[in-house]
C-alpha cells in the first residue's frame, strides 16, 4: 500500500467525516409527540431530567413522564437517540453501571412483540422495571437487535426503517405494579 | 534519530485523526462506572509503542505499517458512517499499532486493546465492577509488559569469529 494511496484514503475519511455532519436521518419526534399527556382514565405530567441524565442523554430526545391511572402510577421514559446514538445502551448495562444487580429477568409479551421485565437489587433495595425497544410497530427487548437496527439505519441513511426508541417503565420508589393491569389501562404505551 | 522522528507524516496524521474520532473514550472513562480506570489499561497498552518510538531507527515504516494505517482508516470510516464508537476505537488501535513493529507478540498486544474499550465492560457486565477493572489492567499488562521488556532490554552481543 503506497503512501500516496494512504493520503488519498485519509482525505476520503476526512471528507466523509465532514459530509456526514450534514446527513440527517428522520427521528422519532412525530411518534413521541403522539403520546398524550391526558385522556380518559389517566393523567400525566412531565418530569425534569437531572444533570446526570442530561449529561448521559446528550442531544437525544428524552420524554420522562409520570402517568397516573386510578391508584397506579408509572414513570415512563422514552429515549429517541436518532441524534445521539450513544445515548442508548443495553438497559441492563446501564442499570448495572448504576450499581444495581439484575435479580430476575423475564420475557413479557406485549402488543407488537415482547419486553424485558426486570427486578433490580442494590443492597437492601429492590426495584422493578420493564424495558423494550419500539420502532412504532414492532417491539422487542433485545439490545443486540437494537444495535443492529440503528447501525443499519445509519448505513442506509434511514431507509431501513423507523428509529427504534427505548422505553423504560418503572413504578414509583417503594411501590409495585401489576404490569398486565397497567397495560390494559394505558394502551397508549403501544401507540408509538 | 528516534523512530518518532523517522516515521512518515501520514502515520501521525492518521493517529491524530483517529484520536479525534475517539474522544468519547474520555467521557466513558470519566462518567461510566463500569469503564472507570480504563485509562490505566490504555496507558499500560501504550507503553510498548512509547518505548518503540523513542528508540533510534532508520527512516520509514516497517512492512506492516501501511496496511495497519489502511485498516485504521477503514475502521474509522465504518465508525463515521455507522456512528459506531467501537469501530472508531479500533481505528485508533490500528493507528497506534502502525507506529511500532509487527510480530506475533505485537498481535497479542494488539488484541488486548479490547481491554481499554467500553466493549470490554459490556461483555463482562455480569461481573463485579472490581473484576472488570482488574481484568482490564491484567489483560493489558500480560500482553504489553513482555513486549515492552523485549524492546527495552539490551540485546546480547554475538561474538564474531
Amino acid at each position: 500500500m503506497s503512501r500516496r494511496f494512504l493520503w488519498i484514503f485519509f482525505g476520503v475519511a476526512v471528507a466523509v467525516t465532514l459530509l456526514w455532519e450534514f446527513v440527517k436521518i428522520p427521528d422519532a419526534s412525530n411518534r413521541l409527540d403522539r403520546l398524550p399527556i391526558a385522556g380518559p382514565g389517566f393523567a400525566a405530567r412531565d418530569l425534569p431530567l437531572s444533570d446526570l441524565e442530561r449529561n448521559i442523554f446528550g442531544s437525544a430526545r428524552v420524554l420522562k413522564r409520570i402517568y397516573r391511572v386510578g391508584r397506579q402510577a408509572v414513570v415512563v421514559q422514552v429515549i429517541d437517540a436518532t441524534h445521539d446514538r450513544h445515548a442508548v445502551h443495553d438497559p441492563l448495562y446501564c442499570f448495572r453501571g448504576a450499581g444495581w444487580d439484575i435479580a430476575t429477568e423475564y420475557r413479557l409479551t406485549i402488543p407488537g412483540g415482547s419486553a424485558r421485565q426486570l427486578t433490580l437489587r442494590r443492597s437492601a433495595d429492590l426495584a422493578d422495571a420493564v424495558v423494550w425497544f419500539s420502532d412504532g410497530s414492532s417491539r422487542h427487548g433485545s439490545a443486540p437487535a437494537h444495535w443492529w437496527q440503528t447501525v443499519l439505519r445509519r448505513l442506509t441513511c434511514g431507509a431501513s426503517g423507523p428509529e427504534p426508541v427505548l422505553v423504560i417503565l418503572q413504578p414509583l420508589q417503594g411501590e409495585t405494579l401489576v404490569w398486565s393491569d397497567l397495560f390494559s389501562h394505558l394502551p397508549l404505551l403501544f401507540d408509538f | 534519530m528516534t523512530r518518532a522522528a523517522q516515521l512518515p507524516a501520514i502515520a501521525w496524521a492518521v493517529l491524530a485523526f483517529t484520536a479525534l474520532r475517539s474522544t468519547e473514550l474520555i467521557n466513558a472513562w470519566r462518567h461510566s462506572p463500569l469503564d472507570r480506570f480504563g485509562w490505566i489499561a490504555f496507558l499500560v497498552w501504550l507503553s510498548p509503542i512509547a518505548a518503540s518510538v523513542a528508540k533510534p531507527s532508520p527512516p520509514g515504516f516497517h512492512a506492516a505499517g501501511p496496511w495497519l494505517l489502511g485498516a485504521s482508516l477503514g475502521a474509522s470510516l465504518i465508525g463515521i458512517v455507522a456512528d459506531l464508537n467501537t469501530a472508531n476505537y479500533l481505528g485508533l488501535a490500528f493507528a497506534v499499532a502502525a507506529l511500532g513493529g509487527w510480530s506475533w507478540q505485537h498481535a497479542l498486544w494488539f488484541a488486548s486493546a479490547i481491554a481499554w474499550m467500553p466493549a470490554f465492560s459490556w461483555a463482562g457486565q455480569g461481573l463485579p465492577r472490581s473484576a472488570i477493572i482488574a481484568g482490564r489492567i491484567v489483560a493489558t499488562s500480560i500482553a504489553s509488559f513482555p513486549l515492552l521488556w523485549s524492546l527495552i532490554s539490551p540485546k546480547p552481543h554475538h561474538a564474531t569469529p
